[in-house]
C-alpha cells in the first residue's frame, strides 16, 4: 500500500443502492473528481474533495449487505476492512440511510457500524419519507445506534452543512459494539474467530469481532461466491490459523445449522425494535401503510401504467426504440462531422507534407486511429446519457421487470436486453452496458453474444454486397437485409443458451431486484455520470484501438514498392493508359501497391483458404482489413478494386463488383458469394475496438481471445457452408 | 395430523398470491445463497408481505415489504412460505 506523504483524511461513502448516495457524494464534494476502476474489476471508484477541505471522499459502490456475493459487495467490503491492495483503510464512514425505507437501510448500516470505525450517518430522503406518511426521530435513531445522524435531503442541499460540520469535526476514535445477541454455542464462535483474527493483525483489534461475524456467514452461507472470498482470506493466513478457523466455522454448523440465516433474522429483530421506536407511521407502530397503499404512491400511480399488462410492453418498447434510435440516428451527424473533420485534417497534412512513409502515418495511421478512437465516441456519450437517464427515473429495474421472461428464456437476465438492443447500433456501449448486470456469469455471456447483433458498422457491407448482387430488386433485397440481422439476433440466442449450458453452467442465478420510487433525475447528475464513463473509455479502450491502427496501417503500407516491382499485368495495363487518365493510373497503382503490402501478400497467401468460400485475394484484403474494424471494408474495397476512394453509395465499386470475374472468367460476385460473404460478416467478430472493450471489462485477454476465435470459426465454417451447399445445390451461381 | 392439515390449509407460497393479498413470512424452504439474499432483502419470519403485480409478461412478480418494492421471480418466490393474513392482522401483532 502507497502512503502519501502528507496524511489525508479519507472518509469512505457507503450506503444502499437508491438511497441518495451518489447525489449526495456529488453536492459535498462539487466537480472536484476522478474517476476510476478498481484494479482488476470494473466496479467504478469515486473518489473527490470535499469541497474547502483537504478531506477525501471515496464513493464506495451501493450495495445492501457486506457479504461478498458480488464484486460491488466485496469491493465495499474490503475498503471498509482495509483490505484492498492501493486503497486506504478509510478514516472514517458518512453512511447514507434512505428514511424512506429505514428498515433494509439498517442492515448494512449495523453491519458497518459494528466495525468501530467512526460514522456519520445522514438520513437522507427526509421528504420523500414524509410524502410516505413516515417521520423519522433522527436524535432517537442517533442514541439507538450510537452515532451522530443528521437529516438530510440530498436534491436540495437540505442538511449538508450540518453533515459536512461533522465529517470535519469527526472524533477518530472508534467504539465497536454489537447491541443483540446471537445464541450461546454462535456467540461462542464469533469469539474464538474474533481471537484468532486478532493474532493474525490482518484486521485492527476492535473490528475483529465484527470481521469475525462476517467471515463465519461468508463461510457458512451456502453461496459460492461467498464461500470462495472467506477461502480467499483464509489463503492469507498461516495454514495452523486457517485450518483453526476452518474448525470453528463447522463446529458452529454442527449446533447451529444454517447459522447465517440465524445471524440474518437476529439483526432484523433488532433493527425492527428500533425502526418502530423512531419512525412515526412505520408499519410496525400504526396503519399508514395500509392508508398509503391505498391511497397510492406516484410510482404506484406510474407503474400502474409503465408496468401495466398491455401498455407496460408498449412504453416499453417506445422507450427502447427512442435509445436505439438515439444511439443509431442521432450520433449520424457527429460521427459524419468527426469523419469530415478526421478527412480535412488529413488533407491538410498532405498538402504540407511531401509523399512518404511519415506523412502517410500521419494520415492514414495516426489521425486515421484517432479518428477509430473518436467515431465510437458520439455514441457511446448518447448511450451512456441514456442509461444514466434510465437509471436514474429509477424506469432501468422497469426495464428489467418486463423483459425478464423473455430473456431467461434464454438462460439470461432481464438486464440483459438493454445491453444487446444497444449492441444493434454498436456493440461497445452495449458492452459497457452489462455493467448493470451483477452476476458474472450473466454477464460475461451476454458480453460474448453482444458482438452478434448486426451494428451499424456492418450496414454499409450489406449495402454495397446486395446492390452489387441483386440490382433493383427492392423486396428480395429488403428479406435479404432482413435475414441477415436475424441470422445473428438468433444465433446469439442459441450461443447464450449453450455457454449457459457448458462455459457458464450453474445454478441459474436469482432474480432479485429492488423497483426503486420514480424520480426526476438532475441535468447535471446526468452529465457528470455521461462524462465520467465516456472518458473511462477513452482512456482505457481507446489506447489499444489506436495502437491496433498503427500496426495495421504499418502492415498495408510496408514494403514500399516502385512500378518496376509491379506484375507484368500491371505494367501492361498502366503503359496502355494515356497519361491524361490520372485517376485511373494513381487507382491502378494504388491498388498493386497494396496487392504487393504485407496485408496483400497475407490476403494472397490466403487466397486457397478464402477459395472454398467463394472469395478472392481481393475479397481476401477486405475481409482481413476488416477485422480492424467492419467500417474500412468498403474503402478496402474500393483501393483493391482500383476505384479509388468508395463508399457505400459509390455506383462505380458496386458496378467493377458486380463484373469482377475470377483469372478465369468465372462471375466473382454471384449472389451466392454475396451471400456467403454477408454471412461472414454477421458472424466474424472484426472489431479490435469491441475486443479491447472486452478485454477492460473482463479483466483478461482470455475473453476476447475466446470470443474472436469462436466468432472467427463459426463465420468460416457457416461462409463456408453456404458456397459449397448452394453451389452443389446450384442455388445464385 | 390434524395441526398438519391446518397448516396446509393456511400456508401458501409467495407466488401462489394474487395482487393485493397480505400475508406473513413463515420461513424459507431452499438454502443456499439464494436463502441468504432473500432474508437480507428484508423476508425475514414474520416480515408482513403484500402481493402487488405480476409483470406483463407472467413473471417475475413484485412485492412490498418492509416500506420497499422488490422484484423477484416465481421460482425463487415459491421457496418462501407464508401464511395467509388480512393486513388488520399482521398490525395488530
Amino acid at each position: 500500500m502507497i502512503e502519501s506523504p502528507v496524511h489525508t483524511v479519507q472518509i469512505a461513502v457507503a450506503g444502499n443502492p437508491n438511497s441518495g448516495k451518489t447525489t449526495l457524494f456529488n453536492a459535498l464534494t462539487g466537480l472536484r473528481m476522478k474517476v476510476a476502476n478498481y484494479p482488476g474489476v470494473t466496479v467504478e471508484k469515486r473518489e473527490g474533495v470535499l469541497s474547502g477541505t483537504q478531506i477525501t471522499l471515496l464513493d464506495l459502490p451501493g450495495v445492501y449487505s457486506l457479504s461478498a456475493r458480488s464484486p460491488d459487495e466485496e469491493i465495499a467490503r474490503d475498503v471498509l476492512q482495509g483490505r484492498l491492495p492501493g486503497t486506504r483503510r478509510p478514516d472514517a464512514i458518512l453512511l447514507v440511510l434512505d428514511a424512506s425505507n429505514l428498515d433494509r437501510n439498517l442492515y448494512l448500516a449495523t453491519q458497518i457500524i459494528e466495525f468501530g470505525t467512526p460514522v456519520v450517518v445522514a438520513c437522507n430522503m427526509i421528504d420523500v419519507a414524509a410524502q410516505r406518511g413516515l417521520r423519522v426521530d433522527c436524535e432517537a435513531l442517533s442514541t439507538r445506534l450510537g452515532v451522530p445522524v443528521v437529516p438530510t435531503i440530498a436534491s436540495t442541499g437540505q442538511g449538508l452543512s450540518e453533515l459536512k460540520a461533522l465529517l470535519i469535526a469527526l472524533p477518530m476514535q472508534a467504539t465497536a459494539t454489537r447491541s443483540w445477541r446471537l445464541p450461546a454455542a454462535f456467540e461462542a464462535a464469533v469469539d474464538a474467530v474474533a481471537a484468532r483474527l486478532r493474532e493474525c493483525g490482518l484486521v485492527p483489534t476492535h473490528a475483529a469481532p465484527a470481521g469475525a461475524l462476517l467471515w463465519l456467514m461468508d463461510y457458512l452461507s451456502g453461496d459460492a461466491a461467498s464461500r470462495r472470498s472467506a477461502e480467499r482470506f483464509l489463503a492469507r493466513l498461516s495454514r495452523d490459523r486457517a485450518d483453526g478457523m476452518r474448525r470453528e466455522a463447522e463446529a458452529l454448523s454442527q449446533a447451529i445449522p444454517d447459522a447465517a440465516s440465524v445471524a440474518i433474522e437476529a439483526r432484523y429483530e433488532w433493527i425492527s425494535s428500533i425502526a418502530s421506536a423512531v419512525v412515526r407511521g412505520h408499519e410496525g407502530s400504526d396503519d399508514a401503510v395500509d392508508a398509503r397503499s391505498r391511497a397510492g404512491t406516484l410510482t404506484d400511480r406510474v407503474d400502474a401504467v409503465l408496468t401495466h399488462r398491455v401498455f407496460g410492453p408498449v412504453v416499453f418498447a417506445a422507450v427502447m426504440f427512442v435509445l436505439f434510435l438515439s444511439i443509431f440516428a442521432w450520433a449520424e451527424p457527429l460521427m459524419g462531422l468527426i469523419e469530415a473533420g478526421q478527412t480535412a485534417l488529413a488533407g491538410v497534412v498532405s498538402a504540407h507534407m511531401n509523399e512518404g512513409p511519415l506523412r502517410s502515418l500521419l494520415t492514414d495511421g495516426i489521425i486515421a486511429g484517432v479518428g477509430t478512437v473518436l467515431i465510437f465516441f458520439p455514441q457511446i456519450c448518447i448511450l451512456f446519457f441514456c442509461l444514466a437517464l434510465l437509471e436514474d427515473t429509477g424506469y432501468m429495474a422497469r426495464a428489467a421487470f418486463i423483459m425478464d421472461r423473455l430473456m431467461s428464456g434464454v438462460g439470461l437476465h432481464g438486464k440483459s436486453f438493454i445491453p444487446l438492443l444497444s449492441s444493434y447500433a454498436c456493440a461497445i456501449p452495449g458492452i459497457l452496458a452489462t455493467r448493470t448486470i451483477e452476476d458474472r456469469r450473466d454477464r460475461f455471456t451476454t458480453i460474448l453474444i453482444a458482438p452478434l447483433m448486426s451494428c451499424s458498422a456492418r450496414l454499409p457491407v450489406y449495402i454495397v454486397v446486395i446492390a452489387a448482387v441483386f440490382g433493383e430488386r427492392t423486396l428480395l433485397k429488403a428479406g435479404v437485409m432482413f435475414s441477415m440481422y436475424a441470422l445473428g439476433t438468433l444465433t446469439a440466442m442459441g450461443l447464450a443458451l449453450l455457454f449457459k449450458k457448458t462455459l457458464f453452467a450453474g445454478p441459474r442465478p436469482a432474480f432479485i431486484l429492488e423497483l426503486p420510487p420514480y424520480h426526476l433525475p438532475k441535468l447535471g447528475g446526468l452529465l457528470r455520470t455521461t462524462w465520467d464513463r465516456a472518458k473511462l473509455f477513452l482512456t482505457n479502450a481507446g489506447t489499444i484501438i489506436f495502437a491496433v491502427c498503427v500496426v495495421i496501417w504499418a502492415l498495408s503500407y510496408f514494403p514500399r514498392t516502385s512500378e518496376a516491382d509491379f506484375s507484368p499485368e500491371a505494367t501492361a495495363q498502366l503503359a496502355s493508359m494515356a497519361d491524361a487518365d490520372v485517376g485511373d493510373r494513381e487507382n491502378l497503382i494504388a491498388s498493386e501497391r497494396l496487392r504487393l503490402s504485407y496485408l496483400g501478400r497475407t490476403g494472397r497467401l490466403i487466397e486457397p483458404v478464402l477459395e472454398p468460400l467463394g472469395f478472392d485475394w481481393r475479397i481476401g484484403v477486405g475481409v482481413l482489413s476488416s477485422f480492424l474494424a467492419r467500417e474500412v471494408f468498403v474503402g478496402t474495397m474500393g483501393i483493391t478494386f482500383a476505384v479509388g476512394e468508395a463508399d457505400e453509395q459509390s455506383v462505380a465499386l458496386r458496378e467493377r463488383l458486380a463484373d469482377a470475374t475470377w483469372p478465369d472468367g468465372r462471375r466473382l460476385m454471384t449472389p451466392l458469394t454475396g451471400i456467403g460473404l454477408m454471412v461472414f460478416y454477421v458472424l466474424a467478430c472484426q472489431c479490435v475496438s469491441t475486443l479491447a472493450v472486452v478485454k477492460k471489462e473482463t479483466g483478461s485477454w482470455r475473453w476476447p481471445a475466446m470470443m474472436f476465435a469462436y466468432m472467427s470459426v463459426m463465420a468460416y465454417v457457416a461462409a463456408l457452408a453456404v458456397h459449397q451447399i448452394g453451389g452443389r445445390m446450384g442455388w445464385g451461381v | 395430523m390434524i395441526a398438519f392439515l391446518d397448516d396446509a390449509q393456511t400456508h401458501r407460497n409467495l407466488a401462489e398470491l394474487s395482487p393485493g393479498e397480505h400475508c406473513r413470512v413463515v420461513g424459507i424452504s431452499e438454502g443456499g445463497g439464494i436463502r441468504h439474499r432473500l432474508l437480507e432483502m428484508g423476508l425475514t419470519r414474520g416480515a408482513a408481505v403484500q402481493m402487488i403485480r405480476v409483470a406483463p409478461l407472467g413473471d417475475p412478480i413484485e412485492l412490498q415489504v418492509r416500506g420497499y418494492r422488490l422484484s423477484v421471480r416465481k421460482a425463487e418466490a415459491a421457496t418462501v412460505m407464508v401464511e395467509m393474513t388480512t393486513h388488520r392482522h399482521s398490525i395488530s401483532s
